[in-house]
Order: structure tokens, then C-alpha cells, then sequence
């Protein structure tokens, strides 16, 4: 690289950016703009493309619809569950496939390949696991003597359901990462400890952990993120006009994409879009300023 | 140092208690294992009962296996039309994705411009955004491209992100420059240098690249759902979208199809698992070095 | 051709890496730019490539300047001291690469290949990948591409430092030859001073970014401009006595010291270790003010602890400024001898 700007190599240099900054430009930053442009629109002919008032109405409107309401309600629990959750359970596994080479060889496929298999896919099987009558999980349930459970029937279990779904589906993902973070620690450190006799829980505690903490931090922002985000998982386990029993599994995105979709009222959906985008966005601020002030 | 790692390891676990306890972690996450794969092998059974034994929540709950049921959906549905609707947005718009990263990432990394710095910002900007939010203004833009129930609107929004790019940057910039300087004292012009000198060394990193892009955009249903309309345009997530609504409890040949739609990327994810561990952000991604 | 640097000056941001060097390369020349790291050299050498852009002055071929001259239109060749191949081609395709670039014909590649191969003495070797290949065939792979299309003018930054000295020894003296049969103007950048004033026609002795001194080996040698200059070329070090009420530094080489009795000594001390390497014996002698680095003839008598008088060989002496460091003319030499000895 020369280490001269020069109006020649700007010429050259946008010639090859170029398709690429179309795009992300087209798909990927003027939608944020957008969708804020659209969460305003009060009253608007959508087939004539007219917009003819322009207002925070849409967010009044999901701030007093119990419908938002419900979902805030049920996002907020899920990424109080399946986020700890994940992330403990992705750190030990990581840690184990980390240490245990041998037999990680052949069990790391298997925490993988939930990555490669669609959404949809993985969701319809759960979705006969958990079917209350015929269900694989039922039937383990009553054969160890516990009564039977409405997983996606009621109420109760719906949230639930999805939250084991998730927690299975993001596994592998926050394995990944870990386990990467783990790789680029220097082994030297942990021989160090394992001469000096500490063991294996004191040198995870000591070493391996501190060292992670880059690596940890970035997953616990983008396990929030696709927690409060989530819609795809919940859809297609789901799937359809009711978000589970009672709307008991709606999300924010959710939510939206339903007045979207089914009520073609992009304003509100927009609007409640943006609003948990909003939340989410504070809330990883909330993360990196807790981090700054706890890591220094 | 005394002794190879291997036996570092089998000393730590020397003593009675310990290896007792490495037994039992293994077993445990061994048993964790089973239960990420166990949904997709429940899947392939169910594919194979036959319709009046579906919802038994026995396992192999038919015997002999069930195979027509493939033939049945493949020939219900239009499955083939689905697969290659899939097959053709995922290869036109990985091949041109790329493509286009490649270029971009080689400009950010080879050449010192105006507006790099503020680009560079921008990319990481977008790294913060849900997708989701961009589902519903995406669907506009598209709409207003004309591009609805179109190849297009597939294939395109998602040929390149900033993710691609940033981890082609770290690739290329592992680049020594070295080489950036034989090739231009050997005559080679910017685009000589990209493809016969970066792109061949980076060859493996920019397959997982290309194989992760594959994944992503094979199953992808949101998006697809949204973007088409009619039937024909369908690609094969969102025919198992809609098909699930119509099955009832057919399970069988929903699983059917499940299978269909995940058995080619488990072979794609096969291929690359090798390079997977090195493909998320990390340093050294070149094997060849003299 | 003919290599010029007019007042070249390089800077890295706000960092001034080589400052106003001025000086002419004849053509056909081998001229080595010696100096630590750090000094500049290397630098220099890509500024003159064009892969670093001059802050002032110019780089000329022939008297025409060459700032707005990319590097692929320089018709410069260069070797690196590592990653000079490409590793995924095979050394066939290296060589090939320059003349690929300019679309030459697959005979004539060819023909062109195989005469340097033969040269270099790599010819069973085009088939393979460089990392099957030793260092040493490495580089003269890479010289091979760098002669491949018959450059004006060759640029190479350390090609040797890589190998073992057998090798740097044997790949030396061959290129050696090469480069003056071709006649080809050529830069070498080095940190052995050895090796620049065996290979060199001119030396460009360098430190913190500016020339100390550009003159043939055996004047840099014999007559260094300063006290750095004597300092960076020549091994052992040069040994330096401050003169005792006087800014002047004597030098004294260690390959240029007598035994001395009483009287005539210079300096006296303890020896404080021996070095035997085979054909050499390299004393360490701890004298009041300064450690020497001395080698001994073989007749004398030598024992760590012993006390030692020394004084330098006649008309071998190096005087230096104390404050500035640039060489004295040989007055100095006369004063000293009548007081008699007030070295410290």
C-alpha cells in the first residue's frame, strides 16, 4: 500500500468498492433511515406510494396496544432466560471441546450442524417433539412419571418452549465463538499453571476466563441482540396468525412483522420495528459502559 | 519442556477423583451432543413412517422403512421447482457476492484513498444493525425496484454484508506485502496482483467465506416469503413454509421435505468444518508460507 | 543507467526516516547501503523502487526523475530477504510471472526461463512449489525473477541475511559474478558489513537516516569519515580511547594493536577474557577507561588476568572529534607522541 493518497489510487479504489457499497449502501444503511421514515407515517395510501401526515402516532399506538405490550413483556423475559443460559452452557461446552481433543473431534460436528440446518427445519421437528398428545417429549415425561405438558398448546409452556428452542438453536453459534476465543489464548499460560499444580476449574477461573473477556463481551452483545430480535425461531415454531396460545410467544419483531404481513399497517410495524431496535441499542450501550467501567 | 502434550494431559488427570470427574464431563457433554443432533435424527425417522404410524412417539415406529415418502412429495409439490429456484438464487447471488467482496476488500486493504477512513466507519456502522429491522424497508426498496417475485430481490440484497468484507480484510491484510511489491516490480497492475496473487493464496478462506454465504442464503424463509408471491417463485423454505400449514398432520412428508432442504447443506457443512474454527475472526488463515 | 538521489527524504507521517541524501550510482555498479536497523536503508531502497513516495527531492534514472513514475513502469527488479516467491506458483510460474505481465510469448518465456535457471543453477527445480525449496534455491529463484526481464536496475534488501553463512558465502560470490557480467546497476541493502565490502564497488554507509559516508570498501575500511561510520563497518567493533584533556578519540581496529613494554605503551590493562576462533585469538583486555577488543599474534604471551601493554600498529591510527565525531586530519597523532602518553 502506498503511503500517499493520491486522486489515482481514489479512482481505482472506488471502482472496486463500488458494487459493494451499492449494495450494503442500498440494503444495508438507507433501511435504517427508511424504516424511521416509515415508522411515521400516519396516514399514507400505500398503493398510491401518497403520505400525508407524518407523526409519532404509531409509537402512541404500540405504547398503549396490550398486544405491544405483551410482546415487550414476552421479549424482555426471553433474553432474561435464554441469554445466561446460552452463554453458560456454549462457555462449557467450548471449554470441554477446548480441552478435550481427542473426543471433541467427534462431538463438535454435532453442536455445528444446528448452524447449517434451517430454522425452519429444526422448528417443525420441535414442533412434533413437543406435541402434546403424540410428542417425543411428552412421552419421556410420562414414561419417568412426570404428568404430560402443553408445550405449545398452553399458556403456560409456550414461552418456555420457545425458550428451550432458542437456547438449542444458538448453541452452536456462541460455541463457535468461544471456542475460537479460547484457541487464540497462548497455551503457554496454561501449561505455566498446570506446572505450578493448579487445577483444571482453578486454571478455567484464573486463565483461561480473564483471557476471554473480549471474546465474552462480544458474544453477550450479540446474544442479546438476536434474543430481542428474535422472530424466526418463534415463527417457525408457531407459525401463523397466533403467536402460541394466547399470543403467549409474541416478540416485538413479531409483532411487527404481523401488522406488517397480515393487517398491512407497515406504519405501526415500523414503528414497533424501530422501538426495539431503540431498546436494543440502549441496552447494548448499557453492556459496553458496564464493561468499560468494570474491565478498567 | 518434558514431555508432549499428550502426556501433560493424562498427568492432569492422574489421580483417582480427577480422571473419575473427566470421565464424567465427557460423558456429559458427549450426552449434550446426542441432544443437538437428536432433533435431526428424530427428523430423518419420521420421514420414514408411514402415514398411520407418524404420530407415535416411539422411535422406529415403522418398520420397513418408509421411502415413497420422498416420491410422494416430490411429486405433490413442486419441489423441483422450489430446489431450483434455491439452487439458482443461492448460486448466482454467492458467485456474484464473491465476487464483490473480493474487490471490496482488496481496495480497503491495498490502496490508501479518500474516504476510507469514513467508509471504513460506516461498514462497522451497519455491523450493529438487526436485520430484522431491515426487512420491512427492504421489502419497500424492492417493491419500488419492481423487483417483486423476481430473481432479483432473492439474489441481490444479500450478495455482500459487512461481515464478509471485514473478515476478507483480515484475510488479505495477512497478506505480507512482500509480495504486493515483487508483483509490482514484476509489472503487475492492481487487478494482476488480485487475482493471480491474493485471491489463489487466500483460496481457502475465501471457499468458507463463500460455503458460510451458501448457508445463510439456502435457508433464509423470511426473506423469501416476504419478497414472492406467486407459487412458482417459491424457493424451498418457504415451499416447507407453506406446505407446513397444509399438512396437518401429515408429519411424515413434512419431515420429508425437511430432510430435502437440510441434507445439502449438512454436506456443504462437512466440507467446510475444516476451515470453520479458522474462518471466525483470527489471525493466521495462509498455510503456505516458504 | 544511472541511479541518482537528490536530496531523497522519506518520512513515515510525522517521522523523518531519511533525510537529504544526495549521492550518484554509476551505471553498472553494485553500491550496498550498509547500516543497523533502523538506519534508513531500507527505506531508501523502496523509495528508489517507488513503493515509497518521496516527501523532497527525486530519485532520477538516467537524469529523468521518476516521482510521478510508478513502480511497474520503473523496469526495476527486486529480491527480498523473505517472502520474495509467490508461494502458490511453481518457480517455472515465478520467473514466468514479470514476463506474463508483459504478455510476452509462451516461447519466449520459456526460452527466457530456462536460460536463467541455467544461470542460477535451478534448472531441475521449475516444476516445484517454493516451499519445497531450500532457502538458498529460494533466493536464487528469486533473483532469477528479478533478472527475468532484463532491468535496468536491481533492488534487493538483505537477500542473504535468511541463509546460512556457508551458503551467503557461496551465493554471494555467484551473484557477484552475474551481476558484473550483466553489468546491471545494482542496490543492495545490507546489515553485514562483511558482506557489504566484499560484494561492493561502493559502499553507502548509513545511520539514523542520513549518508555517513559513500566511498569505495577499502576507503570506508581504512577511512572512515566518523567515528559512527568506523563504528558500523568493520568487525570486532572499532575500540575508541578518549584523549585526556583533548576532544580527540583515537580508533584503533583490533587486528591493528602491538605488544607494547613499559615505555611504549599506549595504553595498559588487565585481560579480562580470550576468544579462540580457530585462526584467530580475540582478546578482551580491560584497560582504566575502556574494554578492547584486540587480536593477538600467536607469539604472544596470553593469560586471562594478565596485564597487558598495547599500542597501535604505526600509521593505523583513526582520529576522531570528540564533539562531532568526523575524522581529524593526523595532527594529533604528533602531539600525543610528545607528551608521551596521556591516554586514558
Amino acid at each position: 500500500m502506498n503511503d500517499k493518497k493520491s486522486w489515482r489510487g481514489t479512482w481505482q479504489a472506488w471502482l472496486y468498492l463500488m458494487p459493494a457499497v451499492m449494495i450494503v449502501a442500498v440494503f444495508g444503511l438507507y433501511p435504517v433511515i427508511h424504516a424511521l421514515d416509515l415508522s411515521l407515517h400516519v396516514r399514507y395510501d400505500y398503493y398510491r406510494n401518497l403520505v400525508f401526515e407524518r407523526g409519532l402516532d404509531n409509537y402512541v399506538f404500540i405504547v398503549q396496544d396490550p398486544e405491544f405490550r405483551l410482546a415487550l413483556r414476552n421479549t424482555l423475559l426471553l433474553v432474561a432466560v435464554v441469554v445466561p443460559v446460552s452463554m453458560a452452557a456454549s462457555l462449557a461446552i467450548a471449554y470441554f471441546l477446548h480441552t478435550r481433543t481427542f473426543l471433541s473431534r467427534w462431538v463438535q460436528p454435532a453442536f455445528f450442524l444446528p448452524l447449517a440446518a434451517s430454522v425452519l427445519a429444526a422448528a417443525l421437528t420441535w414442533r412434533w417433539l413437543f406435541h402434546t398428545e403424540y410428542g417425543a417429549a411428552n412421552a419421556a415425561l410420562t414414561a419417568i412419571g412426570l404428568p404430560a405438558v402443553g408445550w405449545l398448546t398452553s399458556p403456560e409452556w409456550a414461552l418456555p418452549s420457545l425458550v428451550l428452542f432458542s437456547v438449542w438453536h444458538s448453541l452452536g453459534y456462541n460455541i463457535l465463538l468461544f471456542l475460537v476465543g479460547m484457541q487464540a489464548i497462548p497455551p503457554q499460560y496454561d501449561r505455566a499453571a498446570r506446572i505450578d499444580g493448579a487445577s483444571g476449574w482453578q486454571r478455567f477461573r484464573r486463565i483461561t476466563a480473564p483471557m476471554l473477556g473480549p471474546v465474552f463481551y462480544y458474544v453477550s452483545i450479540v446474544s442479546v441482540v438476536h434474543a430481542f430480535m428474535t422472530f424466526d425461531e418463534a415463527f417457525a415454531l408457531f407459525g401463523g396468525e397466533r403467536a402460541g396460545p394466547m399470543d403467549r410467544a409474541l416478540t416485538i419483531v413479531y409483532y411487527a412483522f404481523r401488522k406488517f404481513y397480515s393487517e398491512a399497517e407497515y406504519g405501526i410495524a415500523s414503528a414497533a420495528a424501530y422501538a426495539g431496535f431503540l431498546l436494543v441499542f440502549a441496552l447494548t450501550l448499557v453492556q459496553l459502559k458496564m464493561n468499560d467501567r468494570r474491565g478498567r | 519442556m518434558r514431555g508432549t502434550d499428550e502426556n501433560m494431559r493424562v498427568k492432569s488427570f492422574s489421580n483417582q477423583i480427577g480422571r473419575r470427574a473427566g470421565l464424567l464431563l465427557d460423558a456429559f457433554v458427549c450426552a449434550l451432543g446426542a441432544a443437538m443432533l437428536f432433533p435431526f435424527l428424530w427428523m430423518a425417522e419420521i420421514s420414514l413412517r408411514s402415514g398411520d404410524q407418524t404420530m407415535s412417539p416411539r422411535l422406529l415406529a415403522s418398520f420397513p422403512l418408509e421411502w415413497s415418502n420422498y416420491r410422494i412429495v416430490w411429486e405433490t409439490l413442486p419441489l423441483a421447482r422450489y430446489f431450483g429456484n434455491s439452487l439458482l438464487v443461492v448460486a448466482t447471488s454467492v458467485a456474484f457476492g464473491t465476487i464483490v467482496t473480493i474487490c471490496a476488500a482488496f481496495a480497503f486493504t491495498h490502496f490508501t484513498f479518500y474516504g476510507r477512513k469514513i467508509l471504513l466507519a460506516a461498514l462497522l456502522g451497519t455491523l450493529m444493525i438487526p436485520e430484522q429491522l431491515l426487512l420491512i424497508p427492504n421489502y419497500m426498496t424492492v417493491a419500488a425496484l419492481g423487483w417483486t417475485d423476481r430473481y432479483a430481490a432473492l439474489a441481490v440484497p444479500w450478495m455482500t454484508n459487512a461481515f464478509a468484507v471485514f473478515y476478507l480484510v483480515q484475510v488479505f491484510s495477512a497478506v505480507p506485502r512482500e509480495y504486493r511489491f515483487a508483483a509490482r516490480a514484476d509489472g503487475a497492475k492492481p487487478s494482476a496482483f488480485l487475482w493471480r496473487v491474493i485471491v489463489p493464496l487466500s483460496k481457502s478462506s475465501i471457499l468458507t467465506l463463500a460455503l458460510l454465504k451458501s448457508i445463510a442464503n439456502w435457508n433464509a424463509y423470511l426473506w423469501p416469503l416476504i419478497v414472492t408471491n406467486s407459487k412458482e417463485m417459491r424457493t424451498l423454505p418457504v415451499g416447507l413454509l407453506a406446505f407446513s400449514t397444509e399438512a396437518g398432520t401429515s408429519y411424515e412428508l413434512l419431515m420429508a421435505v425437511s430432510v430435502i432442504l437440510v441434507v445439502p447443506m449438512v454436506f456443504l457443512y462437512f466440507i467446510v468444518q475444516k476451515h470453520l474454527v479458522q474462518a471466525v475472526p483470527s489471525v493466521e488463515n495462509l498455510k503456505n508460507e516458504s | 543507467m544511472e541511479v541518482s538521489l537528490n536530496g531523497l527524504s522519506v518520512a513515515y507521517g510525522e517521522r523523518t526516516v531519511v533525510a537529504d541524501l544526495t549521492a550518484a550510482i554509476a551505471s553498472g555498479e553494485l553500491v550496498a547501503l550498509l547500516g543497523p536497523s533502523g538506519c534508513g536503508k531500507s527505506t531508501t531502497l523502496l523509495a528508489v523502487a517507488g513503493l515509497l513516495n518521496p516527501s523532497f527531492g527525486s530519485v532520477r534514472f538516467d537524469g529523468r526523475s521518476m516521482n510521478e513514475v510508478p513502480t511497474e513502469l520503473r523496469d526495476v527488479g527486486m529480491v527480498f530477504q523473505q517472502y520474495s516467491l509467490y508461494p502458490h506458483m511453481t518457480v517455472y510460474d515465478n520467473i514466468a510471472f514479470p514476463l506474463t505481465m508483459k504478455k510476452w510469448p509462451k516461447a519466449d518465456i520459456r526460452r527466457r526461463v530456462d536460460e536463467l535457471a541455467e544461470l542460477l543453477r535451478i534448472g531441475e527445480l521449475l516444476a516445484r512449489r517454493p516451499d519445497r525449496l531450500s532457502g538458498g534455491q529460494q533466493q536464487r529463484a528469486a533473483i532469477a525473477r528479478a533478472l527475468a526481464k532484463r532491468p535496468k536496475l536491481l533492488l534487493m534488501d538483505e537477500p542473504f541475511s535468511h541463509l546460512d553463512s556457508s551458503l551467503r558465502l557461496e551465493l554471494r560470490e555467484e551473484f557477484r559474478f552475474l551481476q558484473q557480467s550483466f553489468g546491471i546497476t545494482t542496490l543492495f541493502v545490507t546489515h553485514d558489513q562483511e558482506e557489504a565490502l566484499s560484494l561492493s564497488d561502493r559502499i553507502m554507509v548509513m545511520a539514523d537516516g542520513t549518508m555517513l559516508q559513500y566511498d569505495t570498501p577499502e576507503q570506508v575500511y581504512h577511512r572512515p569519515s566518523s567515528r559512527r561510520a568506523a563504528e558500523i563497518a568493520g568487525h570486532p567493533p572499532m575500540n575508541f580511547l578518549e584523549v585526556e584533556g583533548r576532544p580527540w578519540t583515537l580508533g584503533a581496529r583490533a587486528e591493528d594493536w602491538l605488544l607494547a613494554d613499559e615505555d611504549s605503551a599506549l595504553v595498559r590493562g588487565r585481560i579480562a577474557a580470550i576468544e579462540k576462533t580457530g585462526k584467530d585469538t580475540l582478546l578482551k583486555v580491560r584497560a582504566p577507561s575502556a574494554l578492547l577488543r584486540v587480536y593477538a599474534s600467536p607469539e604472544w604471551p596470553v593469560a586471562v588476568g594478565q596485564e597487558i601493554g598495547l599500542r597501535v600498529r604505526p600509521g593505523r591510527a583513526h582520529w576522531f572529534d570528540s564533539g562531532s565525531g568526523e575524522r581529524l586530519a593526523a595532527e594529533p597523532e604528533r602531539i600525543q607522541a610528545e607528551s608521551g602518553g596521556g591516554i586514558r
